[in-house]
């Protein structure tokens, strides 16, 4: 009998067989290359313990397919499906999208309207004041969500009683150092509820809104911004709208130009 | 109310969902995987027209969830493990008395699933695609080269190496829970 130890021919005859043996454990090989396996496979020991360890671990992992799913898993998967192809098809851009809708993730729990009360002044703060005049928003081209945060971050006025260090009853999704949240409240954003903050950063006061993911990444502009980038920025007129993703939805951010924080101050709450 | 492409994308590919995301599963943790079904549906429904008829469905599923592995794990610029050039040693098998059918049987039957997905998990990439498609989703060898663009020779020689390598793996692994046990005997 050979032994695969054998120099020259038998050697190379041997290496170059043994890329072929799994064709053989599947029956996926034609009659003669069979033949000329099963020739080989009288001399050599090596190789016919090899087909046999093959043989062994393909019925054993042929068993490792079986995918047992909960219930809830098996919800998870329909809404998966639903929500995909209840989407305009042209709609899917080729951009990976981890960062798209996941609908096991959109059933979370909003957090109920939280007011921050305190001790100090009534301020009432006209946002209208600080950003006059301007209705419309050149720049957000068509992205509902953009349209939305800026029409409130123009139009709304709030009062609100003012806690001198912010309120530590809420968590906005992202902070900085210096930026001191004022309060919250639900509203709609692109079609959907979002829960909105309104957050004093200086001498500035932002929106900051956490979006339905469904919504957040909807648009192919913003998803190849975050895809490559990480964020999207727009500035729009004399305001600055901020995409960011965070764990199971999106923030937008929106505030006077300039007024929005560096990227190296952002901290995520959520992701920590 | 649906239209017949969602009614027939919903029909032919429902059945595999549960069974892509295994695939995507062995791939990755959960998130991660869930991500990836949700992507490659995303693709499936976006390219569901050009499915063609005679095309296995769930083979055509595999090709997507492939890519949209490869596209993530670039993104992320995770390592990707290379195949080594190198075949696992005959030397290995013929001095290990572990590595004869029967005691190898022995060992393949009690080595826990977890374990078993650990081991195929420690393949390089190329091999790990091969073991996986063939052994674990059953595709045939067409269906393998059509899945990760390859020719069907390199499907062979890759399944060939990658069940050597998965056979050494599990070996060592059963004689490092031998040394285990009596050491804990001792």
């Amino acid at each position: 009998m050979n032994t695969i130890n054998d120099n020259g021919y038998w050697a190379q005859l041997h290496i170059h067989l043994q890329d072929r043996l799994a064709g053989y454990v599947d029956g996926e090989l034609d009659a003669e290359q069979r033949t000329v396996i099963e020739a080989h496979l009288a001399g050599c020991r090596a190789c016919r313990a090899d087909v046999k360890r093959q043989q062994l671990l393909h019925q054993r992992l042929r068993n490792q397919s079986q995918v047992s799913l909960s219930a809830s898993q098996d919800g998870m998967l329909d809404r998966m499906i639903d929500g995909v192809s209840g989407t305009r098809p042209e709609h899917v851009s080729g951009v990976f999208a981890a960062l798209r809708v996941f609908g096991h993730r959109i059933a979370r729990v909003r957090e109920p309207l939280v007011l921050a009360s305190g001790w100090a002044v009534a301020l009432l703060l006209a946002v209208a004041i600080v950003i006059t005049g301007h209705v419309d928003h050149p720049g957000s081209g068509s992205i509902p969500m953009v349209n939305d945060v800026v029409a409130e971050y123009r139009n709304i006025e709030l009062d609100i009683h003012h806690q001198g260090g912010g309120s530590d009853r809420i968590t906005p999704p992202v902070s900085w150092p210096g930026s001191h949240v004022l309060t919250t409240w639900q509203t709609q954003v692109g079609g959907a509820p979002a829960q909105a903050y309104a957050v004093r950063s200086g001498r500035y006061l932002l929106f900051q809104y956490r979006v339905d993911e469904g919504v957040f990444y909807r648009n192919p502009r913003v998803r190849a911004a975050l895809a490559s980038e990480g964020r999207f920025d727009l500035r729009s007129d004399r305001l600055d709208v901020l995409a960011l993703p965070v764990p199971g939805s999106g923030v937008l951010m929106v505030g006077p130009a300039g007024s929005l924080p560096a990227a190296n101050q952002l901290q995520n709450p959520a992701a920590t | 109310m649906q239209s017949r492409r969602q009614r027939n994308f919903h029909r032919q590919v429902s059945p595999w969902l549960a069974r892509l995301l295994g695939a995507a599963r062995r791939q990755a943790g959960g998130a991660a995987a869930e991500d990836w079904l949700q992507e490659t549906l995303l693709r499936a429904w976006r390219d569901f027209d050009q499915l063609e008829k005679e095309q296995a469905v769930y083979a055509w599923l595999l090709k997507i969830l492939d890519r949209v592995i490869a596209e993530d794990i670039r993104r992320e610029s995770r390592r990707c493990r290379l195949a080594p050039v190198v075949n696992a040693d005959d030397g290995f098998f013929e001095s290990c008395p572990g590595a004869e059918p029967g005691p190898f049987a022995e060992t393949v039957k009690s080595q826990t699933e977890s374990q078993i997905n650990e081991a195929i998990e420690s393949l390089a990439d190329e091999y790990r695609k091969v073991v996986t498609l063939r052994d674990i989703e059953e595709l045939s060898y067409r269906e393998i080269a059509y899945v990760l663009d390859l020719p069907q020779g390199t499907v062979m020689s890759r399944l060939s190496r990658g069940r050597r390598l998965l056979a050494q793996r599990l070996i060592k692994l059963e004689m490092h829970d031998d040394d285990v046990q009596l050491s804990r005997n001792e």
